[in-house]
């Protein structure tokens, strides 16, 4: 049977039953659901050999999967943000890639992933295979799906401590959109990630701010960081100078520099490339590290201020009282 | 001091060892002079018959048929005196690689699971599937605007298949990640070691496991509490047999001279028990 359940959440029979019943045929919904289908035929509970659908499909995560991470901790969103082709989706890959080859970061270790799918699908064409060369990861479709794939990693930390990070993967083009007009409709995306992110990565392309196109990209990227900038309220932002074996000018890199100053208040920087030549460099990896640790270790610092409480009623003592 | 039965999930891909360690194991708990020692006799050793006489032979035991599922009861004694009786399975492996291809689980399976105290999962290494990227063997000019040809056999890297399982199996079993494990105990066991080292080398298991599969064992030390995750070599055979031509050193000597384990600390021992009797103390 085809038929989604009825249940606004679920995507029974294609994954498992929203309300956790292991047998779909004990769930109301889904009964209703095959009622209306095949209102003659008796209820289909789970495959005919009983077998259960694990309730994570390892690929991409969507807002509805997601309650099975969000369900369990905290999660930290990393909202990755650039144009189309500026390397987003590639330095997440290296990411994951960099973690399968046992380089380390200092304070955390790989703790599982529920879109090992998600992430083996992007990995795969950067990969030798007979007959098949490495090349970079496909173009993220901006017509898969409304809302971004959310890629999952969890890591323990040194203090023993748990977190689950969930990054958007979303294609160039909506924030693209967003910084143009906020309120876009093909840029809701973009807004679900402002809104969801608790740290943003604005991607600088490097190789795009010294082609022939330079003035357009400079003023895509400026756009982007003006409307980023305004939504921060806050939450940390670092600048990618992506592709960066090809040397962005010096002048255009510190005009970009003065924008990013005003629009962030602070940010860091950090500098990668997987376009590495003829030898491995390990500048690179390094560098993809210690964002990696950057985005795990980052704390918002408090600003620690006192709570300051008006006094509405100075002739009564007692709640005038301030210690 | 006696033990309710004790389950023992044994966990591994087709190819994996599992009839061959069971076989060899239950002629070392025969033999009884190892760490562990069955009191009495085991109730079925069918599923272990065939490959105890095939390696009596100095032959290869079949290929475990795709549909079996059968259970040995073996009552056992720990050197401690701890008594238990422990449920020791046979099974194709192909219904393990079943599961997280079709990211299903039936329902004997699931019982297995959720009634299992301690879980074993054999690895064999040399037959992963590892990838070189971009990042290890990096290309000299990469043409971005190249066919993007779909691989139509991508499979996913061994890492990624283990990890996964590991998932799904405690999914099933209702333990959460978020805390560090103690139940179940998992005892990892790299199998056909005699295939991957060689004698004069004191390999420590774990490191070789850090060394091919650097993702799933940290994934595996980031989830586990220590004392109740354990990593040892197997060598069940002691050296490569063929499926047709008998050895002639098994024949005279007999299959329980041959077979070592390799401790957490590298070192060799003869006796097979030790990996279970080891998860025993954990369980227990």
């Amino acid at each position: 049977m085809d038929e989604k359940c009825t249940y606004e959440y679920c995507y029974a029979p294609n994954s498992s039953c929203n309300l956790g019943e292991i047998n779909l045929a004990d769930c109301p919904h889904w009964r209703e659901t095959a009622k209306k289908a095949k209102p003659d035929e008796s209820i289909e509970g789970t495959a005919k050999d009983d077998s259960y659908l694990l309730p994570w499909s390892g690929n991409s995560l969507g807002t509805v999967d997601l309650e099975f991470i969000a369900g369990r901790s905290k999660s930290s969103v990393i909202g990755v943000v650039g144009s189309h082709n500026a390397g987003k989706t590639t330095l997440l890959t290296a990411i994951y890639l960099l973690l399968s080859k046992g380089y380390r970061l200092p304070n955390h270790t790989f703790a599982g992933s529920y879109t090992l799918g998600g992430w083996e699908n992007l990995a795969d064409p950067l990969r030798w295979h007979a007959g098949q060369f490495p090349k970079f990861p496909p173009h993220t479709s901006s017509n898969a799906g409304r809302l971004p794939g959310l890629l999952h990693i969890a890591f323990r930390d040194q203090a023993e401590v748990h977190r689950d990070v969930l990054l958007t993967d979303a294609p160039g083009e909506w924030f693209e959109r967003w910084s143009i007009e906020e309120d876009a409709p093909d840029a809701e995306g973009a807004r679900w990630v402002n809104r969801y992110a608790d740290i943003f990565l604005l991607f600088a392309d490097s190789a795009a701010l010294s082609g022939p196109s330079l003035g357009e990209a400079r003023m895509r990227l400026i756009a982007q960081a003006q409307r980023l900038g305004k939504e921060l309220s806050g939450r940390p932002v670092a600048v990618i100078w992506s592709k960066s074996d090809v040397e962005v000018p010096e002048g255009i890199k510190e005009s970009l520099r003065k924008y990013f100053r005003r629009f962030f208040t602070s940010y860091t920087e950090f500098t990668v490339s997987v376009h590495l030549g003829q030898k491995p460099s390990l500048i690179t990896h390094d560098e993809i590290l210690r964002l990696l640790a950057w985005l795990l270790d980052y704390r918002v610092s408090s600003s620690a201020t006192s709570l300051s409480l008006p006094i509405v009623a100075p002739e009564d003592h007692l709640l005038a009282f301030r210690g | 001091m006696n033990g309710a039965e004790k389950s023992i999930m044994l966990v591994g891909e087709s190819g994996t060892g599992k009839t061959h360690y069971g076989g060899q194991l239950l002629i070392r708990l025969n033999e009884g002079e190892g760490k562990l020692r069955i009191q009495g006799a085991a109730k079925n050793i069918s599923p272990y018959e065939e490959a105890m006489t095939k390696l009596g032979q100095g032959v290869l035991a079949e290929h475990t048929p795709s549909n079996t599922y059968k259970e040995s009861i073996f009552p056992i004694e720990s050197v401690s005196g701890f008594r238990t009786n422990l449920v020791w399975p046979d099974y194709a492996g192909e219904q393990i690689s079943h599961m997280t291809e079709m990211r299903r689980i039936n329902k004997a399976w699931r019982q297995r699971v959720t009634g299992s105290h301690g879980w074993i999962l054999f690895i064999r290494l040399d037959r992963i599937r590892e990838y070189e990227d971009l990042l290890s063997r990096p290309l000299g000019e990469i043409n971005e605007n190249s066919q993007q040809v779909d691989n139509p056999d991508f499979k996913w890297s061994s890492q990624a298949v283990y990890v996964e399982l590991i998932q799904l199996l405690l999914f099933t079993k209702g333990v959460g990640t978020v805390s560090r494990i103690k139940k179940p105990a998992l005892t990892v066991i790299l199998s056909c070691w005699d295939e991957m080292v060689e004698t004069e080398e004191n390999v420590v298991p774990d490191n070789l496991l850090r060394d091919r599969m650097p993702l799933f064992a940290d994934f595996l030390s980031a989830t586990w509490h220590r004392e109740f995750l354990s990593i040892f070599g197997l060598s069940a055979l002691g050296k490569p047999l063929k499926k047709d031509e008998p050895d002639a050193e098994y024949l005279m000597r007999g299959p329980e001279s041959f077979g070592f384990i390799v401790l957490p600390d590298g070192r060799r021992s003869p006796d097979l028990t030790l990996p279970v009797s080891n998860l025993m103390e954990q369980i227990a």
